[in-house]
């Protein structure tokens, strides 16, 4: 086989694994983001027990937040702004995996509510999660190949 | 660089939106929630959605929870069963805000309106006191006051306690 047919299978598979990706990771946060908008006042009480912001940060995020992840998702998985989009998401993966560190280290481990009031505590396996979904959105961010099955042709 | 500079700029248009959307949302959804709650656990229970009217009925105290035992308030534990049949703050009668449908007939048989209540759960956290008043104030109640430190305080403070696990 040539080298350029290698290359152009290479491609392929490259802008495959980049949409594979795209729906992966903004269908998780779609979901994520979709149940909490359901129960704000379920998600202000999972913010305010990390512990992390202020009292008078805790209830706007709890309204905002939801809506970033699921514009953000959205916008992923119809390939709108994709480069944007996951470089959104992988912002909001690194401030909750800090968080989330954070309150390992000082010994807490309150219900992660990373998919609204689940009642599933954080700990290392959330963080690994994290990790897992961040590796995907930092490569869709940095991805400069051909991408499939995008509203929105221009790439960032 | 300048491809970058674009994401950049569609990042914070994506995060604007979503404030936008989010905002209009809240104002309109019946989930919305004040945009600021209750979060200072010195004020009080904390809640995204604080509201004047319950506010008045809260017990700030052990002690003014305490002077309204001896004065032969009854009191509501409104957690589940099995946490009351752990233990409970002594003479309080289990109302478990969980089975409120099955219980209340058989409740307001026994109680008149105006009979003196003190509703706890398990802390500033937890919020079956408060569901408990509100369902209690609906059905006609008028003398309900909610102990917001609820049981752990109680015992902290080394007052009469009943259960499966002792005095």
């Amino acid at each position: 086989m040539s080298s350029d047919a290698t290359k152009a299978i290479w491609t392929r598979v490259f802008s495959l694994v980049e949409m594979l990706s795209r729906w992966i990771v903004g269908g998780v946060f779609l979901y994520a983001g979709g149940q909490k908008i359901l129960d704000p006042d379920g998600f202000a009480k999972i913010i305010y027990g990390y512990g992390i912001l202020p009292g008078g940060w805790v209830n706007i995020t709890a309204i905002v937040l939801p809506w970033v992840e699921c514009i953000a998702g959205g916008a992923l998985v119809i390939g709108v702004w994709p480069a944007s989009s996951s470089g959104v998401i992988s912002g909001l993966l690194s401030f909750f995996m800090v968080a989330i560190i954070y309150n390992i280290m000082r010994g807490y481990t309150f219900d992660c509510g990373c998919f609204g009031g689940s009642g599933e505590p954080s700990g290392w396996g959330t963080v690994v999660r994290d990790i897992a979904l961040f590796i995907p959105g930092a490569m869709i961010l940095l991805f400069r190949g051909k991408r499939y099955l995008c509203v929105y042709t221009g790439g960032e | 660089m300048k491809y970058m500079g674009r994401v950049v700029i569609r990042m914070a248009l994506l995060v604007v939106g979503a404030v936008g959307v989010a905002l209009i949302w809240n104002a309109f959804s019946p989930w919305g929630i004040p945009l600021k709650g209750q979060w200072d656990e010195r004020v009080g229970v904390v809640t995204p959605t604080p509201s004047d009217e319950s506010a008045g009925r809260i017990l700030q105290t052990v002690e003014a929870a305490h002077l309204l035992w001896e004065e032969g308030a009854v009191f509501l534990d409104a957690r589940y069963p099995s946490s009351y049949a752990q233990s409970h703050i002594k003479g309080a009668v289990s109302f478990s805000v969980y089975d409120f449908d099955t219980l209340f007939f058989d409740f307001m048989d026994r109680y008149p309106p105006e009979t003196p209540f003190v509703i706890y759960c398990s802390g500033r956290l937890c919020d079956e006191s408060h569901r408990l008043a509100e369902m209690l104030t609906q059905e006609g109640y008028t003398s309900l006051r909610v102990f917001a430190d609820g049981i752990p305080a109680w015992v902290a403070m080394g007052l009469p306690v009943e259960g499966e696990e002792g005095e």
